[in-house]
């Protein structure tokens, strides 16, 4: 089970991304990889009332994600060299000296963590800025974020301050890897599923 | 359609092709010779010399997908949890034992029943094989693999590849039961994937799933291999019916039929292939993560 975990408050997320900038930078990430992505999460529609007036919804939110090292990691199980392992402490690392670039932790990640570096030929992911915390600093995501959207730390403590939600539209089954991720929902995503809301930057996040 | 999913495509098709060659071969000719206890015939050293260049195109194909290839012999440390890891097992079990058949095939035709015990086993790993690839992609991440129309493609994939391939081998040598039979499975498996495919359309387009994403990708971006993939289909019935009715009963007047057995094969292979294309393009998350 993974001893720390992140939360991210949806409700307050400005979708600025530097979170995401500052992990490219700590990291020194080439283009296209992205150990922490910023999901920017769309949904409207007009209708129609009884009266006959037209009225509308619209939700958005942002949802900033990276590796939720999960208690039941989908990645640890489906590598063929465990060179995506889980540690002591329940942070799941690569072993670049163990990876082979199949890329087939990338498929069983619901997440889409598990990052795909072409020049090396092998996998990374967030690894929670495993050099900071055993400084005793956060990771940069979290010390970088204007919005103080993203916390860290352990996990009793992050459910104790927030409560054991781990799921936001239109985040996966949580029950199916046990993310540690916890969130603050925004008061418009009970709206999203039925606006069939989706995630409008794919392109940005995915490519 | 991602030019990275071609040594995927190359390797999945060509072990199930050497599986599927093994299986039928050891059903629809050994099998009936073994009963009959007629001696194994030399002219189909050339079938297992087959299965095994196939299996080993796979085996070069499936290094040309890794990113970092040196690392490869690690890819056998987690078989306790990993489908790949599996794989790959089971790939080199199978290209072992196939290797061993064929040298067997060679040196000792006359090993008679060793060898039907071997050629047995070769086909049951093969089946295994397929199973447990089929495995790899039944992952909750991935919901439009992860379905029984996974391990079903991949298994008819198999037999059609296998049995055209081998209908082509009995000219002039095979018995009329055995053409026949093999002419059968060559029509008789496109006929089932094109009956399914509106169920499997169907379910891929189910709003509850995905939103019907899949059937989206499908039908608005790959729109024209969507239809050559029927249009290849319907070429395979239309062959395999010519090269049924060729048959003849005296069998060495079957020059006639390596035409239509020649297009069936051709067919239903490039029709395997863009059906896989197809697969690969289903790679998709639910969510968009």
């Amino acid at each position: 089970m993974s001893t720390f975990g992140f939360f991210c408050d949806t409700s307050a997320c400005s979708g600025c991304k530097t979170c995401q900038v500052s992990c490219k930078d700590k990291n020194d990430l080439d283009a296209g990889i992205r150990f922490r992505r910023v999901y920017e999460v769309v949904g409207a529609n007009w209708n129609k009332t009884d009266e006959g007036a037209w009225e509308h919804d619209i939700v958005a939110y942002n949802l900033s994600i990276g590796c939720n090292h999960c208690e039941n990691p989908a990645c640890v199980k489906a590598c063929p060299t465990k060179a995506m392992h889980a540690e002591l402490d329940g942070m799941i690392l690569i072993d670049p000296n163990k990876c082979i670039g199949c890329r087939y932790c990338e498929w069983a990640c619901p997440y889409g963590a598990p990052q795909y570096n072409k020049l090396k030929g092998i996998m990374q992911k967030c690894d929670f800025c495993r050099d900071y915390v055993l400084e005793g600093k956060p990771p940069a995501c979290v010390s970088s974020c204007p919005m103080r959207v993203l916390e860290f730390g352990p996990i009793s403590q992050l459910i104790e301050k927030h409560g054991d939600n781990r799921s936001v539209y239109p985040l996966p089954d949580p029950s199916i890897t046990r993310p540690a991720l916890f969130i603050r929902k925004h008061p418009g995503a009970k709206l999203a599923k039925k606006l069939n809301a989706s995630i409008i930057n794919r392109e940005e996040v995915k490519e | 359609m991602k030019s990275s999913e071609w040594p995927l495509v190359i390797f999945s098709l060509a072990i199930q092709l050497s599986a599927g060659i093994m299986v039928i071969y050891d059903l629809f000719i050994l099998f009936p010779m073994y009963r009959s206890r007629v001696a194994f015939p030399s002219k189909y050293h050339w079938i297992l010399l087959i299965a095994l260049g196939a299996a080993l195109v796979g085996v070069i194909f499936s290094f040309l997908h890794l990113g970092n290839p040196t690392n490869a012999p690690r890819s056998l440390s987690n078989i306790g949890t990993s489908w790949l890891s599996r794989e790959i097992t089971g790939v080199l079990i199978y290209s072992a034992l196939l290797m061993g058949t064929t040298i067997l095939h060679f040196v000792m035709p006359s090993a008679g029943r060793s060898l039907k015990w071997l050629v047995d086993l070769t086909a049951l790993t093969g089946v295994i094989l397929i199973f447990i690839m089929s495995k790899i992609y039944m992952i909750p991440a991935r919901p439009a693999w992860n379905s029984v129309f996974t391990p079903l493609g991949f298994y008819m994939a198999a037999i059609v590849m296998g049995a055209s391939l081998l209908l082509l081998f009995q000219i002039n040598h095979g018995s009329w039961a055995s053409q026949k039979s093999l002419a059968i499975l060559t029509i008789s498996i496109p006929v089932i994937q094109l009956a399914i495919l509106p169920i499997y359309m169907s379910w891929l387009g189910h709003p509850d799933f995905a939103g019907g994403k899949g059937l989206a990708i499908l039908l608005h971006n790959h729109l024209i291999a969507f239809y050559l993939r029927l249009v290849l289909y319907l070429l395979a019935i239309a062959f395999g019916f010519w090269a049924f009715f060729t048959i003849r009963s005296d069998t060495t007047q079957n020059r006639l039929l390596f035409a239509p057995a020649l297009l069936a094969w051709a067919s239903i292979l490039a029709a395997q292939i863009v059906d896989r294309l197809l697969f690969y393009t289903q790679n998709i998350s639910p969510e968009g993560f």
